[in-house]
């Protein structure tokens, strides 16, 4: 998470970033999940260097071998380390996630930002659009789109990120409603400011709070949806380690050698936990009615 | 002979074929040499999918035919037995109980059996069965079936009386017969196709079981037909079973567990070594019964991307892969993939030769034939990979590594099976890996694959002089000189089009519970053997 | 309130329209069809054949044709046979929708049973182990995979040699069976919502328990317990039907992969199946059917609202 926010705010806000950080240090729990999710964020930036095997590679001689000294979490049906793979999915998880998130926030936040600053035709189009996207189950809509586009992990970005805009357009429109009549924006507009100079010099800075807490909770349900659409065979393709296609592979092992499953739907456990905590976190720490 | 199954040392990479299982040898049928088969009882088969409908003519699906064949019959049949194996045709009667072949190979006269009866289901209502509805039937194929290429040498069908029926084709074709018999071939009765019935939900037959009932996605139940013409060789009225269900279930946990807790009887799909060993352990005295498969896994190479323009380009690609390697490590055993399948003993080229074109790999010569060819650093294409399931997806992920050791890189391009077919039709690939066809007939592998127009033919070959041999096999009425032929065009094949590349049958589980006996799985649909199965208790 | 509410619907119908016309066009620039399904393992298929079975299916005239004749007999109330089993679409449809609405049904029952319940309990017994024991769970709970849940219970119920009978069975055909079949996917399904429910619970009635008129009762002399059920509860309500609304339609994700792992055949593997064979009157069809449930899911909740708190109801009328 901190990725992003000094992406998007850096480095004209960083002192209320360090603010953020500090306030979610000083609570257990938002000390912790940010402590687990730099771990898996560190796993996940290092996998290469940390696994000590290839993910791609076959090893012919050692095909489903058990947990050992060697191979931590075993070797899967083709003799590929899993704990490496486990590592390598990860990192292709948490990459789709931050596509999606990044895509979401940068896509959502703009129509939901247009939509509220100018309201009117422009908003009901937008409102209209957004509940097309929003009549089917989001697994159902990236489901369709991934299984049209076919399996890649771009296409995955594109089918979760379309699947996820709803809910942020809805959520920052109805912020900029209600900043849009507040005196500092009507000064701006008087001063003649552009409706986008006003959007990113006001409208960003305010909904950021908010934005930041939807982005980490889309995080954790971009990773899940990307595990299920590997899963269902449309997301990542073969031979790419990523933790869903792990899975659906391990369905075929669930008796005879369950840490196919058991690890990487572990790491996919550990990983979206630590991005809700994280977003819980956020979401206290950023409460006004916190910040006494 | 029996294939054998090839198995490996513990040394990968050493050729060992020393093992041999003798297919559907194993041990069925030992304990039931003492008891005599007794009438009564259910059987649960599982299945992958649903039928879709039961209309013969509108699909060549699985889910139909294999369900279609508990209610009808054809006209000739696949004898089955302790001694036949999975993959071998011999013909025997069943709605035609005897035949004529004229000198010229031209005319076929079947002598349709007397005192059939249609099952008693309106508006049929169990008529006798006469030469008219196999008329109607073959018209109808010819017309619009799915099956159509399997008359495409007929000339013209004749009924000169009720029992009597006379194919008149229009050049020699051995496999007429086998044609016949093809698991779409079933026999309906002339109501089908007058609008007397719907064909597409309901079933009438003159087959040992009739359809009680089809709930899409949860079974497809079948009763006795009291009044079924077929007898066991002892002279037992068939079939033994009173009823039959068949389970469509995708999920292979789904059916595990199924089987484990004896809700299925008779297993039918994918199973590796390491699921069998499970189920072993849980269920004692289960039947462990194994063939190689009718359908192997292929691998095309589009000329019309430039490396597999060189035919010493494919020869490297062959030489790459570690078939036997494969074989045994993703799919617990089977057989080398030939021109032919391995299923068709009688067909394929004989084992050790298939070892020596197919499973010896070599990676220096590729290299060498590489370089000769003018691609000494390799070169990278795009492998599109038809989801036929995780097992077939790691052979792919195993071509792919073994490709890479001759430095030749292939990118999976992972595309679903209609999207994979059509692909194929359209040539839109550079190279294309998917799992044949279920073929019964080296002829058939021939004209789908090396012919012109054939459906398989996703690489355009055009190759007048091995059309010539494809023709020319068609006509060859002795067994051992049609098998020279056949394995003559084999030998061609690999020499000069090598492509598509045959690369691995697997083996088949063919669990059953321990109540089953009398069960001989065969590669034809239908479950051929089915009314002779009976169960203990 | 009823005209806000039926507004929403009808709009939804209409933009349920476009999605029906994006996913009739979209589907069909998917490469392949049902014909090459139909005749895939056919040894000899000549391109005549294919063509008379397209044009036996209507698959050979234009887009826009197809589209005017597939969306005239919808109004009609006909979704048309499909392609693949020939058989109404309809009945299909049907068929599936019973498994996966018991199924959903059964896990946000199941879910807001336990949800609500914990959540009331966690708040009782804010700052107390029991709470603690309570937030951690719904916690790990909320960030198990549902795909995850299913394949370990499977798992787990293999191990301790339980296996669920098949083949499914509707629930007036064989009740107990029928039971044991959609319990444990409804449980994988429902403990994810059941954290959900619980944390949004256990805030909003703390919440309202600091809230005055909580505070003026307890000054009437309301007992406690009789405070937080009747006024607190009661008011904690509004955003917790809410989140069951919007928890209906992660539900109705989960059910795609649950049905899937537990092989009952609703509506969730239908879609799957239809766009695997290119069935496009089924796949149209489900669309259809998990737009019209959403769209009745967000009615019932803005009804629901008006029902528990009045001042909802004169806001928007």
């Amino acid at each position: 998470m901190t990725l992003v926010i000094e992406a998007v705010e850096a480095p004209r806000r960083s002192s209320r970033i360090a603010a953020i950080l500090r306030a979610m240090l000083r609570d257990p729990v938002g000390c912790s999940a940010l402590v687990i999710l730099t771990l898996v964020l560190l796993v996940a930036l290092f996998a290469p260097w940390i696994a000590q095997f290839d993910p791609l590679h076959q090893d012919r001689r050692a095909v489903l071998k058990v947990p050992s000294v060697l191979h931590w979490f075993g070797t899967d049906d083709i003799g590929r380390d899993v704990f490496s793979r486990v590592l390598h999915g990860t990192r292709i998880s948490l990459f789709v996630g931050l596509m999606v998130v990044t895509l979401t926030m940068i896509a959502g936040g703009l129509i939901g930002m247009i939509s509220g600053y100018f309201g009117g035709w422009v908003d009901t189009i937008i409102q209209r659009v957004v509940e097309a996207l929003d009549t089917l189950p989001s697994l159902v809509l990236s489901l369709f789109i991934a299984a049209m586009l076919g399996p890649s992990v771009r296409n995955v970005v594109i089918a979760v990120t379309l699947a996820q805009i709803p809910r942020f357009v809805r959520v920052v429109r109805s912020e900029m409603m209600k900043i849009r009549g507040q005196d500092f924006i009507s000064a701006a507009r008087v001063i003649g400011a552009s409706p986008l100079r006003i959007m990113i010099t006001h409208g960003v800075p305010n909904l950021m709070p908010t934005m930041l807490v939807l982005g980490s909770l889309a995080f954790g349900v971009a990773i899940m949806t990307e595990a299920a659409l590997s899963f269902l065979g449309v997301g990542t393709p073969p031979p790419h380690p990523s933790l869903g296609t792990m899975l659906s592979h391990g369905t075929r092992f669930i008796t005879t050698a369950p840490w196919l499953i058991v690890f990487p739907g572990l790491m996919l456990t550990i990983s979206v936990l630590a991005l809700n905590l994280v977003g819980d976190a956020l979401r206290d720490v950023l409460d006004p009615r916190n910040q006494q | 002979m029996l294939e054998r199954l090839l198995h490996h040392g513990s040394k990968l990479g050493v050729i060992a074929p020393a093992i041999a299982l003798f297919a559907s040898l194993a041990l069925p049928g030992m304990a039931g040499a003492q008891e005599k088969p007794r009438h009564g009882g259910k059987v649960t088969i599982n299945v992958h999918a649903d039928a879709p409908n039961f209309d013969p003519l509108a699909s060549t699906e699985f889910g139909v035919h294999s369900r279609l064949g508990l209610a009808l019959n054809r006209l000739v049949e696949w004898k089955t037995g302790p001694d036949i194996a999975y993959g071998q045709f011999v013909p025997k009667p069943a709605l035609a109980e005897s035949w004529e072949i004229s000198e010229d190979g031209l005319t076929y006269t079947f002598h349709l059996r007397r005192g059939v009866v249609w099952q008693d289901i309106a508006p049929v209502s169990g008529r006798p069965f006469v030469a008219a509805d196999v008329m109607a039937t073959y018209e109808a194929i010819r017309q619009s079936g799915v099956q159509k290429g399997q008359l495409s040498t007929v000339d013209s069908i004749a009924a000169p009386d009720d029992h009597t029926l006379v194919i008149t084709l229009k050049r020699p074709n051995v496999v007429l017969l086998q044609a016949l018999a093809h698991q779409n071939m079933w026999i309906l009765p002339k109501e089908a196709f007058d609008g007397g019935y719907d064909r597409k939900s309901v079933v009438i037959g003159t087959g040992p079981w009739m359809l009680k009932e089809n709930e899409a996605g949860v079974a497809t139940r079948f009763t006795r037909n009291p009044a079924y013409f077929g007898r066991s060789d002892a002279g037992d009225q068939l079939p033994y079973l009173d009823e039959v269900e068949i389970l469509p279930m995708k999920d292979l946990n789904a059916r595990i567990m199924a089987f484990r807790s004896g809700q299925i009887d008779i297993w039918f799909g994918p199973l590796n070594h390491t699921q069998m060993e499970g189920l072993k352990q849980s269920v004692p005295g289960i039947k462990d019964i194994q063939t190689v498969a009718n359908t192997q896994s292929e691998l095309y190479l589009n000329p019309a991307f430039e490396p597999f323009a060189d035919v010493r380009v494919r020869q490297a690609v062959n030489l790459a892969i570690d078939r036997q390697g494969l074989g045994e490590v993703i799919r617990g055993g089977g057989a080398i993939g030939g021109v032919v399948g391995a299923a068709l003993v009688a067909q394929t080229l004989p084992m050790d030769e298939r070892i020596a074109l197919y499973g010896t790999p070599d990676h220096e010569k590729a290299k060498a034939l590489l370089a000769e060819a003018g691609y000494a650093d390799g070169f990278s294409f795009e492998l599109t990979v038809l989801n036929y399931g995780e097992e077939f997806v790691r052979e792919a992920e195993w071509i792919q590594q073994d490709l890479a050791e001759i430095g030749v890189t292939a990118e999976i391009k992972m595309v679903d099976m209609v999207a994979g077919q059509a692909l194929g039709k359209e040539g839109n690939f550079q190279a294309m890996f998917l799992m044949m066809s279920p073929f019964a007939e080296a002829n058939e592998y021939f004209t789908t694959h090396f012919l012109k127009d054939g459906n398989r033919n996703y690489t355009g070959i055009d190759d007048p002089v091995l059309a010539d041999m494809i023709r020319d096999q068609q006509g060859i009425v002795d067994e051992a000189a049609r098998q020279q032929k056949v394995w003559e065009i084999q030998r061609y094949i690999y020499e000069n089009v090598q492509n598509p590349l045959p690369i691995w049958a697997a083996v088949l589980l063919h669990p059953a519970q321990t109540r089953v006996e009398g069960w001989h799985p065969m590669l034809t649909q239908g479950f051929p053997s089915l009314p002779e199965v009976w169960v203990t208790k | 309130m009823l005209t806000f509410a039926l507004r929403r619907a009808v709009l939804g119908l209409l933009v349920l329209a476009t999605v029906a016309l994006l996913v009739f066009v979209a589907i069909r620039f998917v490469p392949g069809d049902i014909v090459n399904q139909q005749l895939s393992e056919a040894g000899a298929v000549t391109p005549e054949l294919l063509e008379q079975k397209r044009a036996q299916l209507g698959l050979d005239k234009p887009i826009a044709t197809q589209f005017v004749l597939w969306a005239r007999d919808v109004l009609a109330g006909d979704l048309g046979n499909s392609l693949w089993t020939g058989r109404p679409v309809a009945s299909q449809i049907g068929a599936a929708l019973i498994p996966t609405m018991q199924l959903s049904i059964l896990a946000i029952a199941l879910g807001a049973v336990l949800g609500i319940g914990a959540g009331v309990a966690s708040a009782l017994w804010r700052g107390t182990p029991g709470d603690m024991v309570l937030r951690v769970s719904s916690t790990v709970f909320l960030a198990i995979p549902q795909l995850w849940m299913g394949l370990l219970m499977l798992t787990g119920l293999a191990a301790i040699g339980y296996f669920i009978p098949l083949p499914y069975r509707s629930f007036s055909d064989a009740p107990f069976v029928n039971l044991q079949q959609v319990v444990f996917p409804a449980i994988a399904l429902a403990l994810g919502v059941a954290a959900a429910l619980s944390r949004l619970t256990r805030s909003a009635m703390l919440e309202i328990i600091g809230a005055d008129f909580i505070r003026a009762a307890r000054a009437r002399g309301v007992s406690s317990a009789g405070i937080y059920i009747g006024h607190g509860l009661k008011n904690a309500l509004i955003p917790v039907i809410t989140l069951v609304g919007t928890q209906f339609g992660h539900l109705l994700s989960g059910t795609v992969i649950i049905e899937r792992i537990f092989n009952v055949p609703g509506l969730g593997n239908m879609l799957f199946e239809a766009v695997a064979t290119r069935d496009y009157p089924v796949l149209q069809a489900a669309v259809l059917t998990y737009g019209l449930i959403t769209i009745t899911v967000n009615l019932l909740v803005d009804l629901s609202y008006g029902m528990v708190d009045p001042r909802v109801r004169e806001a928007r009328s």
